[in-house]
């Protein structure tokens, strides 16, 4: 997939403004918006790709602004990608990445579970596909005990499948594992 | 520099230990996020994916987007084949299609012990070929079968690897409360008890075809096993496709068309079961068994049937009972390259290639094209 970047400046005319959940403003270029499917919409809602209409800022409450870094990140590399298309019924899925996406990925599981929420939120397709990819192709080749702690699921089944062993409760892969997943921009302390 | 190496794993040894490693809380992502992740997965991911929790079977039971379902190695095969197909981890799976059909099929079963026969539940059709199992253990089979509490099977088809086995029904059924019919008994009394599951066990020539039958209650053959249908009543038949009752796996005498057709031993489930003892050439000419309908996919099993080996259990439902079949041994020498005879564009084939004597990995084959 190649992208040839041209080389254009963004003018006031064609940037809105959205607002992190910490209130940290950030200039958006509209080519970059229509990526994110909500945001697309918004600005078509709104008229704000129209130069004589007033642009508020957008808030997003449930992003903060290292999350909206990323994106940007995100949303700057793929400018002149071409538009996400659902896959069809011969949809496989690949473990492949470019090396960019993997450095950019290159992430601790609980910053990428926030940064997949965000681009649940903001609706980019390609992104979200590409961060489900990322999170399934890191438990590969992992045990069912070891998913369970990588994906904090409680264990409910108390004897083994196939073993009839059972299975030892664990304690910190309950629901409130969440307690560990920071949102803010700071990693989680450890 | 040893000392920061050893440094930094005895740190990640008590983050992992201790779990403190950063988490990826799935659960708590919205549902259809939670799906497109478990859909990124593959087959292999899913289904242990299914084993840690009951909560997340549910979410990995899920339609996956193939059509057919292909595994194999050199000589065994298990194709899974329908377009209404199942294919999910879980203990329980809901219907689809109406109509399908099930087979397991080892090609090489010389491994196969009678002890692993023993362990099977609910299987389908099970076909073993090559088997070393003698006369003997076939007998100790029937009793185990007829004893069994549990259904065991729905079919099981075995063939013989040595050719010049004589069948002796002496053998077969010693020790086996059983009496001779010929033609014209078609009905019999229910007087011999064999267990609190069977009626009567009797054997003899067959009513259409020269059939040398075991069965539980008054009749023998196809209409016997209408009837007994009919009246669901349990019944095992032991039904020997030709006058020439030994099982030597390659001639037919009395059956040109046959000539090939190694003679088998055919268990079905009816109700309880019936056993058949027959040459069968459509069966013969099939080189892979095929598998459709709801499945549910359970991945390798360790234990029970096979588990010096390693097989793939896959359990269904046929017309609301439970089935499990059993498939071998995909780990060794598999290649993995897809039979393209059944290819078709929406055709997408499931190889399992194994690496070791582990399951390792769940190989598709088709377009790789949506690299980001």
């Amino acid at each position: 997939m190649s992208c040839e970047e041209p080389t254009t400046s963004p003018t006031p005319e064609n940037n809105i403004t959205v607002v992190s959940s910490d209130g940290k403003e950030f200039l958006l270029d509209l080519k970059l918006t229509e990526q994110s499917e909500t945001l697309a919409r918004l600005i078509s809602n709104f008229e704000y790709d129209r130069t004589d209409v007033k642009k508020d800022p957008v808030p997003l409450g449930n992003i903060t602004s290292a999350q909206m870094q990323k994106i940007i990140e995100w949303l700057q590399h793929h400018r002149y990608y071409p538009k996400w298309e659902q896959n069809d019924i011969h949809y496989s899925t690949s473990f492949t990445f470019e090396t960019w996406v993997e450095e950019y990925l290159n992430i601790p599981n609980n910053e990428m579970f926030e940064l997949l929420n965000a681009a649940n939120y903001l609706n980019i397709p390609r992104l979200f596909s590409t961060i489900c990819r990322i999170m399934a192709s890191r438990i590969t080749g992992k045990s069912a005990e070891q998913i369970r702690t990588v994906l904090n699921i409680k264990t409910d089944v108390k004897n083994d499948v196939y073993t009839g062993i059972p299975i030892q409760e664990d304690s910190s892969s309950s629901e409130d594992g969440m307690s560990e997943i920071s949102l803010s921009p700071s990693p989680p302390p450890i | 520099m040893d000392l920061f190496f050893w440094l930094s794993k005895l740190y990640e040894f008590i983050r992992f230990r201790f779990h403190r490693y950063p988490k990826f809380p799935l659960l708590h992502l919205p549902y259809l996020a939670i799906k497109q992740v478990i859909e990124s997965m593959s087959v292999s991911e899913r289904i242990k994916l299914s084993q840690t929790s009951k909560r997340m079977a549910t979410f990995v039971r899920m339609k996956l987007p193939f059509y057919y379902v292909f595994i194999r190695d050199a000589l065994s095969g298990l194709f899974m084949k329908d377009q209404n197909a199942l294919l999910y981890c879980g203990r329980e799976i809901h219907k689809f299609a109406e109509k399908y059909e099930c087979l397991t099929k080892y090609d090489d079963a010389r491994w196969v012990r009678v002890e692993y026969l023993f362990s099977m539940n609910n299987c389908e059709n099970v076909k073993i070929e090559q088997c070393r199992l003698n006369l003997f253990d076939i007998n100790t089979l029937i009793k185990y079968w007829i004893l069994c509490q549990r259904d065991m099977f729905k079919n099981l088809t075995i063939r013989f690897e040595k050719q010049d086995i004589e069948f002796d029904w002496n053998v077969v059924l010693k020790d086996v409360a059983a009496e001779k019919l010929d033609n014209s008994s078609f009905l019999m009394p229910a007087s011999i008890m064999t267990s609190s599951s069977y009626d009567w066990i009797a054997y003899g020539q067959g009513f259409a075809s020269g059939l040398l039958a075991v069965v539980s209650t008054g009749y023998i053959g196809y209409l016997a096993t209408k009837y007994i249908q009919k009246k669901k009543r349990d019944v095992m038949l032991v039904d020997l496709h030709t006058s020439n009752v030994v099982l030597q796996g390659a001639r037919v005498v009395n059956n040109p068309s046959n000539m090939y057709a190694p003679l088998m031993i055919t268990v079905a489930y009816e109700q309880r079961g019936v056993l058949q003892v027959k040459g069968d050439r459509t069966m013969t000419g099939t080189m892979y068994s095929t598998i459709s309908g709801d499945l549910c996919f359970l991945g390798v099993t360790g234990s029970g049937f096979g588990n010096k080996i390693g097989t793939i259990l896959v359990e269904g439902y046929y017309e609301n009972q439970r089935f499990a079949t059993l498939t071998w041994p995909i780990l060794r020498g598999f290649a993995p390259n897809p039979i393209l005879e059944f290819q078709s564009p929406y055709t997408k084939y499931l190889d399992i290639e194994a690496m070791s004597t582990k399951y390792e990995r769940i190989m598709w084959s088709g377009t790789l094209d949506n690299t980001v």
